[in-house]
C-alpha cells in the first residue's frame, strides 16, 4: 500500500481483524496437529500390542505439548494474513461487498487517489470504522477441535485401559511372557540377596533386596511394558550400583582414608580383580591373625617364645603395610607387636583381637560389595534378555535357559546328536525329543521349567586352620602296574634351607608363609 | 478522463448520487406503466445506462413492446420501432439514396436516414428477419454507426437496441447468429405475470385512462451518466473474479466446471465479460457504491452470459439451460476465489 494518509488509517483499522484471523488460523492448525499426534501415538500404541516398541507416553506428552504450543504462537508471530485476505474475509462476513478489499488493492495499485477512486477509499474507510472485529474474525473452537478431543480421549482411554495389552502369539505377546519371567527372576534374586544379607550381617544387601523383589513383582504383574520394565529394571541396576558404590566408598575409606571418595577409576572388571585379590589377601592376613591370636591365647603352652612371637607380630606389621590393610587394623597389630615385645603377652592378645575385629568388620563391608555385585549383574542379565527379546534376537525360553545347561542336557541324554548331523534337523524321536529350545517337534514347547533358586556365594571356611594330618594318595589308573610318584616324605636339609631361603627373602604376606610352612609341617617336617 | 479531469470526492459524491436519483426515475417511470417485472425493469435500465443492448425474449403480449415504447417516453431521445419480417431488407432499417429533383430541375442522390438512426430503437421480433437484414444491426450495434454507399455514418448518442424475439412460435423465424447475439449486453426473459399481477394489469390498462411515463432525462445527461459508469473502478480480485467466472463456463479450461465439460461447446466471449464488468458498475452506482462488487457480476451474471454459451449436443438434447451453466459457474468460482486464511 502506498504511504498516504488514508492507506495508514485503513492499516490500522485491519490490523485487530488480521491478528484475530492470525490467531484462529493457528487456533485451526493447533487443532489439527493435536488431531494428528494424538492420532500417531493412538497408532503407535496400537502397535505396541503387536511389537515389543518402547511407548513413553508420558516422557513424550509434555514435548509433544510444548511443540504444539511453541508452533502456534509462532504461527500466530510470523505466519499472518496479508492485509488483502483480511480485507476480503471481512468483507464476506460483515456483508460489506468488497468495500474492503477494493479499497486495499486501489491503494496498492494507485498513489494519489482522487475521484471515484477516493470516494471508494472513503467510503470503505468508514465502513471499516464501524467493523467488530470480534465478530468478523471470531475466535472459536474450530471443527477438528472434536476430532481432536475424540482421539485425544482415545489416547488416554489406551494409556489408562489398555496400556501393556499384547497380543498373544506375536512378538508383543512374546516380549509380556518375558518379562513375566524376568519379574520371578528378580524375586528369587531379591530373596537371595536378603538372604544373603541376613546370614553375613550385611546392611546394603538388606536394604535393596526389598527394592529388586518389589521390581520383579510389579514385573510379574499383567500388562507391563516393554519400556516400563526396562525402565523398573534399570532403576533396580541404578539402586544396586549406588549401594555397591557406597559400600566401595566405605572401604576405600577403611583401607585408605586419604584416598576415600575416588571410586570406579579403572575398569570395572579390573576392580572387581583388585578387589578380589584384597579379599583374598586380607583372608590370609585374617588366617596369620587368628593363627597368632589362637598362639597368644594358649600362653606359653604353645612353645613360641616371646621373642619368636614378636618377629611374627612384626612380620605380620610390615606384609600388612604391604596389603594396604586397614590403618585401625595395622595400628592393632603394632600395639600387639610392642605389648609382645614388652612381654605382655595379655594385652598384645586384646589388641590383636581388636585388629582382628576391625579386619572382619572390612571383610563383611567386601561381603556386602560382593552380593550386591553378584545381584546388579544378574538383575542386568535380566535387562539383557529383555532387551534381546525386544531386538528378536532370541526366544524367551534360550534367554531363560543358559547356554552351558544346554549343552550338557543334550550330551547327557540316551539319544546323543548324530556327528555331523544338520543342526537344523530335528533331533531323532526319543525321551529327549523337543528338549531343545526350538528344535523340538511338537507344536508347542509348553510352559518353562520354573528355574532353580541357587545362585552361586563364595564359599567362606570359617574356624582357625590348625596342624592336622594330610593322606596323599595316588589312583592307578588301568595299564598301570604301580603309582609313578613316590610317596610323601620331608624334604632334605638342604631343600628346606633353599625353601626356607626363599621365604624369607620374598615379600610374601606371612599368611602365606604361615601357610606354606603348614603345608610343609603337615608333610612330615619343618623346612 | 484524465486524472485531473476526474471529479474530486465531493463532487464524484454528489455525481454518484445523481446517477442513483436518475436511475431510480427511470425505474420508476417503467413501474408506473409496467406491472410486475421488478427485475427485469432493473436490468433494462442497467443496460442503458451500461450503453448496452437487450434481447428481450417472451411471448407475445407479455408487455416487451409496451416496456421499450415506455422506455422511451420517459427518455428526452428520438424513438424508433421496426417490426421485422421475412421481407424486410437492410435498406428498410439503414436508409438509402434516393434520387431527389431540386428547385432547379437538377437530380441528385440524398441520403433518407433508416430508423436506425433513432436513438432507442425498437427491433420487434427480431428473429422474424432474414440473417442478411439481421446483420444490419451488426455495425450499429457495436460501432453506433453504419456504413452505406462507402460511407460510414455515425449514430447518435446515446443509441440504445431492444430486440424482442417470441421463443414459441418458431415458424418462419431465422434464429439470430452467435454473431448478433454476442452484440447483447443481455438476454432477458420476460416472465409470465403472476395472479396479482395480471389482476394489476387489468385494473390499469382497461379504464378510462392508461398510466405514461413522463420524460426524466434527457440525452445529454444520459450520455454523461454512463460515461461516468465507466469510470468506476474494480479491484484486481473483482477482475479476476469475473474472468474465471467467464472461463468456467468453457469446457476446455482446467477451472471448468462438470456441467460446462459435459453440455457445453463453446463458453461466454471475451465481450461477455466486458458486459459483465460494465453492468456491474452501472449496478454499483445504481446502488450507491463506487466500486463494483462480487456481488454485481453474481447478480448479473445470468442476463449478461446466458446468450453467449453454446451447448453441444448432449447438452441440447438433456435440455439443460444455460443458466444452469452459469450458476454452476458461479458457485464453482466462488469456491475457488474466496479467501482463506489457513494458508
Amino acid at each position: 500500500m502506498n504511504a498516504s494518509p488514508e492507506a495508514r488509517e485503513l492499516h490500522r483499522l485491519l490490523q485487530p481483524v488480521v491478528r484475530r484471523l492470525a490467531i484462529a488460523a493457528a487456533v485451526r492448525r493447533l487443532a489439527r496437529a493435536i488431531a494428528a499426534a494424538a492420532a500417531a501415538l493412538l497408532v503407535w500404541a496400537l502397535v505396541t500390542a503387536v511389537i515389543p516398541i518402547p511407548f513413553p507416553l508420558s516422557r513424550m506428552l509434555p514435548w509433544v505439548a510444548l511443540a504444539l504450543v511453541a508452533g502456534a504462537v509462532a504461527a500466530v508471530c510470523w505466519r499472518r494474513p496479508p492485509l488483502l485476505v483480511a480485507a476480503r474475509v471481512a468483507d464476506r462476513r460483515a456483508g460489506l461487498a468488497d468495500r474492503l478489499g477494493t479499497a486495499v488493492d486501489l491503494l496498492a495499485r494507485i498513489e494519489r487517489p482522487v475521484g471515484l477512486v477516493r470516494l471508494q477509499i472513503r467510503d470503505a474507510l468508514s465502513a471499516a470504522a464501524g467493523l467488530e472485529p470480534r465478530a468478523v474474525a471470531p475466535i472459536r473452537a474450530p471443527g477438528d477441535a472434536w476430532l481432536a478431543f475424540a482421539l485425544c480421549l482415545a489416547l488416554a482411554a489406551w494409556s489408562w485401559l489398555g496400556a501393556g495389552l499384547a497380543v498373544p502369539g506375536t512378538p508383543a505377546g512374546r516380549m509380556a511372557a518375558t518379562i513375566h519371567r524376568e519379574g520371578r527372576v528378580l524375586v528369587d534374586v531379591g530373596r537371595r540377596l536378603d538372604e544373603t544379607g541376613r546370614a553375613g550381617h550385611l546392611p546394603e544387601a538388606l536394604r535393596t533386596a526389598p527394592a529388586v523383589q518389589g521390581a520383579g513383582r510389579r514385573l510379574e504383574a499383567p500388562r507391563v511394558g516393554w519400556d516400563d520394565a526396562m525402565g523398573q529394571v534399570r532403576e533396580v541396576v541404578r539402586q544396586l550400583q549406588a549401594a555397591q558404590d557406597s559400600v566401595r566408598r566405605q572401604i576405600d575409606e577403611a583401607m585408605s582414608p586419604g584416598r576415600a571418595g575416588r571410586p570406579g577409576t579403572g575398569k570395572p572388571d579390573s576392580a572387581a580383580a583388585r578387589r578380589a585379590d584384597q579379599a583374598q589377601r586380607l583372608d590370609a592376613a585374617r588366617l596369620a591373625m587368628e593363627d597368632l591370636a589362637g598362639a597368644l591365647r594358649q600362653g606359653t603352652g604353645t612353645g613360641m617364645s616371646a621373642d619368636e612371637l614378636a618377629r611374627r607380630l612384626r612380620a605380620l606389621s610390615e606384609s600388612l603395610d604391604q596389603l594396604g590393610a586397614p590403618p585401625g587394623v595395622r595400628a592393632g597389630v603394632d600395639r600387639a607387636r610392642r605389648a609382645a615385645e614388652g612381654g605382655q603377652r595379655g594385652a598384645s592378645s586384646a589388641a590383636l583381637g581388636e585388629a582382628l575385629q576391625d579386619l572382619q568388620g572390612l571383610e563383611r563391608m567386601l561381603g556386602d560389595e560382593q552380593a550386591l555385585g553378584d545381584a546388579r549383574r544378574q538383575v542386568q542379565r535380566s535387562a539383557d534378555r529383555i532387551a534381546q527379546a525386544a531386538r528378536g534376537g532370541g526366544s524367551a525360553q534360550s534367554a531363560e535357559q543358559p547356554g552351558p545347561d544346554t549343552s550338557s542336557q543334550a550330551a547327557s541324554g540316551s539319544n546323543p546328536p548324530t556327528p555331523g548331523a544338520d543342526e537344523t534337523t530335528a533331533p531323532p524321536p526319543g525321551p529327549n525329543q523337543g528338549s531343545l529350545p526350538g528344535r523340538g517337534t511338537g507344536g508347542t514347547m509348553g510352559a518353562p521349567t520354573p528355574r532353580l533358586g541357587g545362585t552361586r556365594t563364595q564359599s567362606r571356611l570359617q574356624g582357625l586352620p590348625g596342624p592336622g594330618s594330610t593322606h596323599v594318595r595316588e589312583i592307578v589308573g588301568p595299564g598301570r602296574a604301580a603309582p609313578v610318584q613316590h610317596a610323601a616324605a620331608p624334604p632334605p636339609a638342604d631343600i628346606a634351607h633353599e625353601i626356607d631361603r626363599a621365604l624369607s627373602q620374598d615379600p610374601l604376606p606371612p599368611g602365606y608363609v604361615t601357610l606354606i610352612r603348614r603345608y610343609f609341617d603337615s608333610l612330615g617336617g619343618a623346612p | 478522463m484524465s486524472p485531473a479531469d476526474r471529479p474530486a470526492p465531493d463532487l464524484a459524491a454528489q455525481t454518484v448520487e445523481e446517477f442513483r436519483r436518475t436511475f431510480g426515475l427511470v425505474r420508476g417511470e417503467l413501474s408506473r406503466v409496467i406491472v410486475g417485472h421488478q427485475e427485469l425493469l432493473d436490468l433494462v435500465v442497467t443496460a442503458l445506462f451500461a450503453g448496452g443492448h437487450v434481447l428481450l425474449e417472451g411471448v407475445p403480449g407479455l408487455g416487451k413492446t409496451l416496456l421499450v415504447r415506455t422506455l422511451a417516453q420517459a427518455l428526452d431521445v428520438r424513438f424508433a420501432r421496426i417490426q421485422f419480417t421475412p421481407d424486410l431488407m437492410p435498406a428498410d432499417i439503414l436508409g438509402t439514396n434516393l434520387v431527389v429533383q431540386d428547385d432547379a430541375g437538377r437530380r441528385r442522390f440524398e441520403f433518407q436516414p433508416g430508423p436506425i438512426f433513432a436513438q432507442i430503437v425498437l427491433a420487434d421480433e427480431i428473429n422474424r428477419a432474414t440473417p442478411k437484414t439481421q446483420s444490419a444491426l451488426l455495425e450499429a450495434m457495436q460501432e453506433h454507426s453504419v456504413s452505406i454507399a462507402g460511407e460510414s455514418r455515425p449514430l447518435d448518442e446515446p443509441f440504445f437496441v431492444l430486440a424482442t424475439q417470441n421463443p414459441i412460435e418458431m415458424e418462419g423465424t431465422y434464429p439470430l447468429p452467435e454473431a448478433q447475439l454476442d452484440r447483447f449486453l443481455f438476454k432477458l426473459r420476460v416472465a409470465f405475470p403472476a395472479l396479482d399481477e395480471l389482476r394489476e394489469i387489468a385494473e390499469r390498462t382497461t379504464g378510462p385512462e392508461t398510466p405514461g411515463a413522463r420524460r426524466v432525462v434527457d440525452g445529454a445527461a444520459l450520455r454523461g451518466l454512463q460515461a461516468f459508469a465507466r469510470e468506476v473502478p474494480v479491484a484486481s480480485h473483482v477482475q479476476e473474479y469475473a474472468a474465471r467466472l467467464v472461463l468456467a463456463t468453457h469446457p476446455g479450461p482446467e477451472g471448468a466446471t462438470e456441467t460446462a465439460r459435459r453440455f457445453v461447446r463453446y463458453g461466454a466471449s471475451p465481450r461477455g465479460l466486458q458486459a459483465l464488468i460494465r453492468a456491474g458498475k452501472v449496478r454499483a452506482l445504481a446502488q450507491g457504491r463506487a466500486h463494483v462488487a462480487t456481488e454485481d457480476l453474481q447478480a448479473l451474471a445470468v442476463p449478461s452470459l446466458r446468450h453467449r454459451i453454446l451447448l453441444n449436443f448432449e447438452g441440447e438434447a438433456q435440455g439443460v439451460d444455460a443458466e444452469r451453466v452459469i450458476e454452476d459457474a458461479i458457485r464453482h468460482t466462488d469456491a475457488r476465489t474466496a479467501p482463506t486464511v489457513n494458508a
